[in-house]
């Protein structure tokens, strides 16, 4: 996967409100947009400095049953959301990085990674 | 002086900390629904415990989001005072009106027992009549009390003597086994650059009468309801 710059700044700012309609779509309003179906996939994943008792506990279990050459397991959350059509993708891809620094994520003890699905 | 306490869907600790402000404290109190946004005529809020919203996405996540919780951030800055209990806490930091975060229990267990807490800072309103050192005696009740924070604000907060309690053993020894979470440094409650914002993993509204168990609590509270009165 390539690396995506952060859209930060591009009218997306903490003082906007969200989803606005009168925001930018940089993708042109072509056949199709308005009902093309998105998902918008977060991974929030504790920070590699936070312990993670719940994974602990899992690879302790894992062990168990006899799986092997297992050094770590870390336990995180996997959020779909579905985006509407009206969104092109770097917009889909800037409020989904949005919602999950805000709410889906606590920046004291986790990261996010947002994956687009077209 | 009034005292408000703020209720939330899930919340259960709420009715305690209402009894014992009407009871011991002896000051008017009133329930506060988390869709309120006037707290204009209140002295002091408390956010009790419980499971805010059934601790959905983190313990105290989305209790951030509630119309009250603009209310209780232009409260703290105010200068009010503001007690956050248990799962009071956990919104208060998530809140960003305290530092750190509060996880999973290190033993995953959700515990339920009485600890002992040491007095580290007098020095707020809700301490001030506290002796330093001296050990109180709390319920605790969580699944996720685990404090965590960022090297700079431990340093930060062992600076400015904003640790207000530490998880330690009956004779006030702050010891590993003595920590019932793994929270650093045996945090158990700190309190806000300002020291009008406190939060505990313990709770103090449940240790009021001796029949409970243990009374240490109203020392909070009296010490609360002191500060007010001189400030009034």
């Amino acid at each position: 996967m390539s690396e995506l710059p952060l859209p930060l700044g591009e009218g997306w700012g903490e003082g906007l409100p969200p989803c606005g309609a009168t925001s930018p779509n940089p993708l042109p309003e072509g056949e199709g947009t308005n009902n093309a179906i998105m998902k918008a996939k977060v991974y929030v994943t504790l920070k590699p400095s936070v312990l993670d008792p719940q994974g602990k506990a899992i690879k302790h279990s894992v062990e168990l049953l006899g799986y092997g050459g297992i050094s770590d397991i870390r336990q995180g959350k996997y959020f779909e959301i579905a985006v509407d059509g009206s969104l092109g993708e770097a917009q889909a891809r800037a409020e989904a990085e949005r919602m999950a620094r805000e709410v889906l994520s606590n920046p004291i003890i986790e990261d996010f990674r947002v994956e687009i699905e077209t | 002086m009034k005292f408000g306490v703020i209720v939330f869907p899930g919340s259960n600790c709420d009715h305690d900390a209402y009894h014992v402000i009407s009871k011991h404290v002896g000051q008017p109190v009133d329930f506060i629904w988390h869709r309120e946004t006037d707290l204009s005529s209140y002295d002091a809020v408390i956010i009790p415990g419980g499971f805010s919203y059934g601790d959905y996405l983190r313990a105290g996540a989305l209790a951030r989001f509630s119309p009250v919780m603009n209310s209780v951030k232009e409260f703290a800055a105010q200068d009010k005072l503001v007690l956050g209990i248990c799962n009071g806490f956990q919104i208060l930091c998530e809140a960003g009106l305290l530092p750190g975060a509060l996880i999973r229990n290190q033993e995953l267990h959700f515990i339920c027992d009485h600890v002992n807490v040491r007095v580290e800072s007098r020095n707020t309103p809700f301490t001030h009549d506290l002796k330093p050192g001296s050990v109180l005696r709390m319920p605790i009740a969580h699944a996720e009390g685990n404090f965590v924070c960022d090297e700079a604000t431990l340093a930060e907060l062992q600076r400015d003597e904003r640790i207000v309690f530490r998880y330690c053993d009956r004779e006030g020894r702050i010891t590993e086994d003595a920590n019932p979470n793994g929270s650093r440094d045996n945090i158990a409650g700190i309190c806000s650059r300002g020291r009008n914002v406190m939060g505990l993993m313990p709770h103090p509204e449940r240790a009021c009468e001796d029949l409970l168990g243990s009374s240490d609590g109203r020392e909070i509270f009296s010490s609360l309801a002191g500060m007010l009165a001189a400030a009034a």
